[in-house]
């Protein structure tokens, strides 16, 4: 009995203590209302400016349904002949997405083998380099690769497009492959070896099976940003017009149901594309039992695994790297300074405002989806709200997954002059679509160290005495650390390389990528060049400075 | 307390109408197969869950709505979660900014709990040197540093090699004792949870099944299940054949056949109930053929015997085991311990004697094979 | 037939030694421990048998066939996985049938053994089940089977700590299991089983090898490793223990054998008692304990050499009372902690020796004489037989410390 009213007395002085103020305020948000209202502005947050734009270009077509009717499928001159392009150009996009896709695929397995299974020298530089492509600007690397393929006399059109789809595609692929092939464990491998089986049975049986998810993320990945590029195509395409494109003509037509149409329909498709994949997934099995041993145990010989090596090794430079940098080579030519710097035209004066211009809306789409978008993943990963949450996750999504230029327009008619009539075309419109389209990026990587972060480690925390949001402060925040800054660069470098969405609500403001692709077209090629070297080097730096933010993370 | 708690809305029942009560200064264990309800339990003290029916008390207090954080418990986990990117000497303080103390105060609390884990040398380090023990050195050390006088463990020892935490526990315990903290202790061990328990709560599929202290569970087991998952025991079945008065019954078993005399232990049996009886490993006694018991200094009134095969013999260390078969081909174990002199041979009949009082009785269930399952 | 040699294989990975010039021999139908500490390199070992680690040198021998350039594949040994490694993307069917699918050998034949197993091993019904679905205790059997499944010539079978994410209750029965399913005659095994379980290993091996840091200290049968450990390492591994730093006294009282104080013995102790002579120890204050050694040690040794004696805490006897003149090696003391539990009593007792405290662990059967009249405070005497006391040369007062803090 003494020991207990202890045990109380000692209680009450604790009660009046005074605790020091941020433990106080960290007290007073702890308060189930605040946790609350986060909730619900966040929520109205992703509703508004992320899914908003895409719902109301539904409505948008459904409402106009006569004029879409009337100008579209009856014009009084022109008949059905825009039904047509459209029909055309989707089914060039699907056709270059598709085989860009294959392509890569067949690439990307031996590639995300060696980057993960072996051990040689010069592996990071390597590692770095394929993952280059994701960062810089499409415009840039389209550029490169028409000057690298017009040494061969390539012409811009279908196979360029092809050749160029397939370089800025390929990181996607092997990055997913390997993320699931660095988490599958070689314990399975092991068992598979020890039970018998030579190499290529062992992947095909064992590994590749583990690999689906990765496989298919990547896949969709990449074919969604191939049926959605704008700024390399504009640059590679010639006379021939992908539906991207073609929404960026009607935009500059101010065509805007055709443009509305189109954009629905992409966006119908990709997000169609989207769900049955995500859902067929699981369903897919891979054959792990019709086997030809000795046919498998022939093709395991180190001899064959060599010649797969070198080949696949020599068609990632020929085909991807040195296309992807060859314009850098192009910089030291003479011209380039007189044309960039003591032109006419100014030109030097014209990228130095675009690249400002390019750096302040990376940057403020960083500092916007930073601030939902912690509350959002905190939702996704923390919040107990059954299937919404799942529904919540899918849909998060769809912002990766649509073609941007669609995204743009659709941004363009919700906030712009048609819709709401909140903005005009111009830096905040920009903004706006920039800040929509690079909300996933910033989400799912704090998702991911969220969801792998120790729940212990904040359950230790509590019965320790802290608060929710001095446990959020003190001990979730630093553990995420890596996952937000992972984020904040992806999303500026994601931002800073657009070009399709910029283009459709730019109005009179000129971004980098888009001021290299009016360069390509008005034939001003040293300047390109110049600005393409800079942003490839400056993407050049961000990746790495990602890739150390990783490595630190998973050490 | 008196608590059910369920999850995913009311399918799964963790944790069924629990009442149990916790007095000042005791090791309590909380013990049973992985997935009884164990840990839930554990966790609803703590306030990491809250019961879906029924209250937790503390110091007679209802605690529902109490967040962890105002509970004043010191809570100690298996895989440490101790916070890797603060130094040790962070570590143990944090507990104790949290409430506001003051710096010397901290100091001087933080001081004495990391010499009580023998780990002050350590303080500027990050607790990336410590393999696990020290880890859960380190974990034990900031939950004692608050001043918190409940204790509350889950499986504290379950990462630790096995040898380490064979010696670990009884530090464990000698900690616990010297501090005069009341400790829940969380295991699925039966090894663990003998060794430095005061008191033990058996639980299975979300209830209780006996509790008690070490002792009363081992020498008294109220089911087959605490019979067979407490110590090494021989399962026999067999029915009732006669009620002799004073709690002795006379038993039908496979053992022995139609002799075998034990107490009831005031089970109530009637004549021809199914039973099930259980005796320990060591519990039996071995003689060879020829002993002479008239010799013997001991009184053997009370004791069955009969003959058993010697199949095999196994030495184990601290004990040695004794592989035996009867006429019928059923077989059993005895254990001796490791320094028991003996020669017998493998094959060699013996002499197997039980003594009537460490037979203990059960009701047949309806799925033995459920009962003797350890899960 | 099988039989394993490994002749001085070495390991590193980078800085870390992990295996250090080991030698071994596991024979024919034998049922062989590896046992250790985590991080002993007990799987590395494993791994090199099994063929999935390359060492750095030395090398492994099947029947006398140097083995050690072979791919797994091509060393048809069974080898389960610590967390068994059951493919989780297969059934439990396909997990079974997978080494004989890649054999290609006949599918009937192979349906119908794997049915035979799923029979045995109580699994019928849950071919379609996919390993997640399976609770523990089952996945180690499937993981056991799919292992068995790969055996032909070669009938060697690798587990890798089988048992170590079981409950304890669980882990008791599957021990026993495993111990028939070795030692079946149909089977006709040879199995290495690695463990950092010392009860485990004596349950169930033939012969065991210790390991600590990279290397193999002792290899021998329980009996061998538990009454005449190498070192310290190996004693205290095996259980609780007591130490006595000492010095020894060749020239000191002359024992007479038929002086000592345990009369019965079992074969074990008086081969013990044979192979080796008793020595008496100073440690200090009068105070002399009697141990036997070794012939050949004991002739190594000179008078007054710092020596160290273990005696296990279940080999220590304890009796009411101060009736230290009765009983040789008797100590006196005051039990400090007493601790039921179970098969045995625990006791802390508090002994003085030279002047300073120390506490001996003294384990004893649960009879209802200790359980009524050895209470805590109780003064009691503490004795234990000369052949059971462990002498070893003093290997110093750090070794001693790093042993026993298990670091």
């Amino acid at each position: 009995m003494t020991k207990q009213t202890e045990i109380l007395s000692e209680r009450e002085i604790i009660d009046e203590i005074e605790l020091p103020f941020s433990l106080k305020f960290d007290r007073f948000f702890s308060k189930p209302v605040y946790r609350k209202s986060l909730d619900a502005i966040t929520i109205s947050f992703f509703i508004l400016v992320v899914i908003g734009p895409i719902i109301f270009i539904f409505l948008t077509i459904l409402l106009n349904i006569s004029t879409i009717q009337k100008e579209v499928f009856n014009d009084k001159l022109l008949g059905d002949l825009k039904w047509q392009m459209m029909l055309e150009s989707l089914i060039i996009s699907f056709t270059i997405a598709a085989i860009a896709v294959a392509v890569d695929l067949v690439i990307a397995f031996p590639t995300a083998i060696i980057l993960t299974r072996y051990k040689f020298r010069g592996k990071e530089i390597i590692d770095a380099l394929v993952d280059l492509p994701m960062a810089v600007p499409t415009g840039a690397l389209g550029f490169s690769i028409l000057l690298f393929w017009g040494l061969f006399l390539i012409e811009p059109g279908f196979y360029l497009i092809l050749l160029g789809h397939v370089v800025f595609t390929f990181p996607y692929i092997v990055r997913n492959m390997k993320i699931v092939l660095e988490k599958a464990d070689v314990l399975y491998e092991d068992a598979a070896r020890s039970l018998g089986a030579p190499g290529v049975t062992v992947f095909r049986t064992i590994t590749l099976p583990m690999m689906k998810e990765g496989i298919i993320a990547g896949a969709i990945l990449a074919f969604t940003r191939s049926l959605g590029e704008t700024g390399a195509t504009l640059i590679l395409s010639g006379l021939v017009e992908t539906s991207p494109i073609l929404i960026v003509g009607f935009r500059r037509q101010l065509e805007l149901p055709a443009a509305s149409l189109l954009a629905g329909i992409l966006i119908a498709i990709s997000i169609t594309l989207l769900f049955s994949v995500k859902f067929f997934t699981r369903k897919i099995g891979f054959p792990i039992k019709s086997v030809l041993p000795e046919f498998e145990r022939r093709l395991s010989h180190r001899y064959l695994r060599y010649i797969r090596d070198g080949l696949v090794a020599t068609i990632i430079i020929v085909m991807i790297l040195v296309p992807s940098f060859y314009v850098i080579s192009q910089v030291f030519d003479v011209t380039i300074i007189d044309e960039v710097f003591f032109g006419p035209d100014y030109k030097w004066a014209y990228l130095y405002v675009a690249l400002m211009n390019s750096i302040q809306i990376a940057a403020l789409a960083v500092i916007i989806n930073l601030i939902f978008g912690i509350p959002f993943a905190f939702i996704i990963v923390k919040r107990n709200w059954g299937k919404a949450i799942t529904f919540l996750d899918t849909i998060l999504d769809i912002p990766i997954a649509i073609p941007s230029a669609a995204l743009g327009f659709a941004v363009f008619m919700f906030w712009g002059p048609a819709g709401i009539g909140l903005f005009q075309p111009g830096f905040y419109m920009i903004l706006f679509v920039h800040v929509t389209f690079t909300f996933p990026y910033m989400v799912r990587p704090i998702i991911g160290v969220l969801e792998s972060t120790n729940v212990g480690v904040e359950e230790a925390a509590r019965t320790l005495g802290a608060s929710n949001m001095t446990v959020f402060r003190r001990i979730t925040l630093p553990s995420i650390k890596q996952g937000i800054i992972a984020g904040c660069i992806m999303v500026f470098t994601r931002s800073l390389g657009e070009t399709g969405a910029t283009i459709v609500v730019m109005g009179g403001i000129r971004t980098v990528p888009v001021l290299i692709v009016d360069w390509v077209e008005a034939n001003a090629f040293p300047s390109a060049i110049f600005a393409s070297t800079i942003v490839i080097i400056f993407s050049a730096f961000l990746i790495f400075a990602l890739r150390t933010v990783r490595k630190k993370g998973g050490e | 307390m008196n608590v059910t708690k369920t999850f995913d809305d009311g399918k799964v029942l963790a944790v069924d109408n629990i009442s149990l009560i916790i007095n000042d200064g005791d090791y309590i264990f909380l013990l049973g197969p992985s997935g009884c309800g164990k840990t839930t339990t554990l966790r609803m003290i703590a306030g990491l869950e809250q019961p879906t029916e029924g209250k937790v008390l503390i110091d007679g207090k209802d605690v529902e709505g109490v967040p962890p954080e105002d509970r004043d418990m010191g809570f100690i986990f298996q895989h440490f979660e101790i916070f890797d990117q603060m130094t040790v000497w962070e570590n143990v303080t944090f507990g104790l900014e949290m409430r506001g103390y003051e710096e010397d105060y901290i100091i001087k609390e933080a001081k004495k709990a990391l010499k009580t884990v023998e780990l002050l040398e350590y303080a500027d380090e990050y607790p990336s040197i410590f393999g696990n023990p020290g880890l859960q050195k380190l974990g034990i050390a900031r939950a004692i540093a608050t001043g918190a006088k409940i204790l509350i463990m889950d499986e504290p020892l379950g990462s630790l090699d096995p040898k380490v935490s064979k010696v670990f526990r009884h530090e464990l315990r000698n900690l616990i004792k010297d501090l005069g903290l009341t400790a829940i202790h969380v295991t699925h061990n039966q090894e663990e949870a003998m060794a430095i328990a005061d008191k033990i709560i058996v639980m299975r599929a979300g209830r209780i099944l006996q509790m008690g202290t070490p002792y009363e569970l081992y020498e008294n087991p109220k089911s087959i299940f605490v019979a067979n998952f407490l110590g090494e025991t021989n399962f026999f079945q067999g029915f009732v054949l006669k009620l002799l008065g004073d709690g002795i019954i006379k038993i039908w078993t496979r053992l022995g056949g139609p002799k075998l005399f034990c107490n009831d232990y005031g089970n109530g049996f009637n004549l021809d109930d199914n039973i099930v009886i259980a005796f320990r490993y060591e519990d039996i006694y071995l003689f060879p053929l020829n002993y002479n018991f008239e010799k013997s200094r001991y009184d053997w009134s009370k004791m069955e015997f009969f003959k058993a095969v010697l199949k095999s013999k196994r030495f184990i260390g601290s004990t040695k085991r004794f592989y035996l078969a009867l006429d019928n081909d059923d077989k059993f174990l005895s254990t001796k311990p490791g320094t028991f002199v003996e020669n017998y041979k493998p094959g060699e009949e013996l002499i197997v004697g039980i003594h009537q009082d460490d037979i203990h009785v059960f009701k047949a269930p309806d799925d033995l094979m459920y009962e003797l399952s350890l899960m | 037939m099988v039989e394993i040699k490994l002749k001085n294989v070495s390991k590193s990975f980078k800085d870390l030694k992990a295996l250090d010039n080991v030698s071994l021999t596991i024979k024919d139908k034998e049922y062989f421990i590896i046992l250790g500490p985590t991080g002993a390199g007990k799987t590395t070992l494993l791994k090199i048998i099994g063929g999935l680690i390359k060492p750095d040198s030395g090398e492994v021998l099947f029947n006398n066939k140097n083995v050690t350039k072979l791919s797994p594949g091509e060393r048809n040994l069974g080898f389960m996985f610590e967390n068994y490694a059951l493919f989780p993307h297969m059934t439990i069917y396909d997990n079974i049938a997978y080494s004989s699918r890649v054999h290609a050998r006949d599918p009937k034949q192979t349906q119908k053994i794997v049915e035979q197993v799923l029979m045995m091993t109580l699994l019928t019904g849950r071919n379609e089940a996919l390993p997640e679905e399976m609770s523990g205790g089952m996945k180690q059997r499937v993981a056991l089977c799919r292992a068995l499944m790969n055996l032909e010539q070669t009938k060697l079978l690798i587990l890798d700590e089988p048992l170590k994410a079981l409950d304890a209750g669980l882990r008791m029965s599957l021990r026993r299991e495993l111990l028939l399913m070795a030692k079946s005659q149909l089977l006709e095994l040879t199995v290495i089983h690695v463990t950092n379980e010392e009860e485990e290993a004596m349950m169930l091996a033939d012969r065991i090898a210790v390991m600590n840091e990279g290397k193999v200290v002792q290899v021998g049968t329980p009996y061998e490793i538990y009454y005449q450990p190498k070192n310290l390492f190996v004693a205290n591994f095996m259980s609780e223990i007591n130490y006595f730093n000492g010095k020894c006294v060749k020239n000191g009282e002359v024992l007479n054998h038929n002086n000592l104080n345990s009369e019965k013995l079992d074969d074990i102790f008086l081969q013990i008692k044979k192979s080796s002579i008793p020595m008496q120890i100073d440690i200090g204050m009068n105070n002399f304990l009697t141990a036997f050694i070794e012939r050949k040690t004991y002739n190594e040794m000179k008078n007054g050499d710092r020596v160290l004696l273990v005696v296990r805490a279940n080999h220590i006897k304890i009796r009411l009372g101060h009736r230290k003149k009765d009983k040789h090696n008797a100590i006196l003391g005051r039990i400090s902690r007493r601790k039921f539990m179970g098969v045995f009593y625990r006791f802390e007792v508090l002994v003085k020796i030279n002047g300073s405290e120390k506490i001996i662990i003294v384990t004893n059967p649960a009879t209802s004489e200790i359980h009524n009249s050895i209470l805590e405070d109780s003064e009691v005497t503490i004795y234990f037989p000369e052949e059971l006391g462990i002498i070893f040369k003093h290997p110093g007062k750090d070794v001693v410390n790093k042993v026993l803090k298990l670091e």
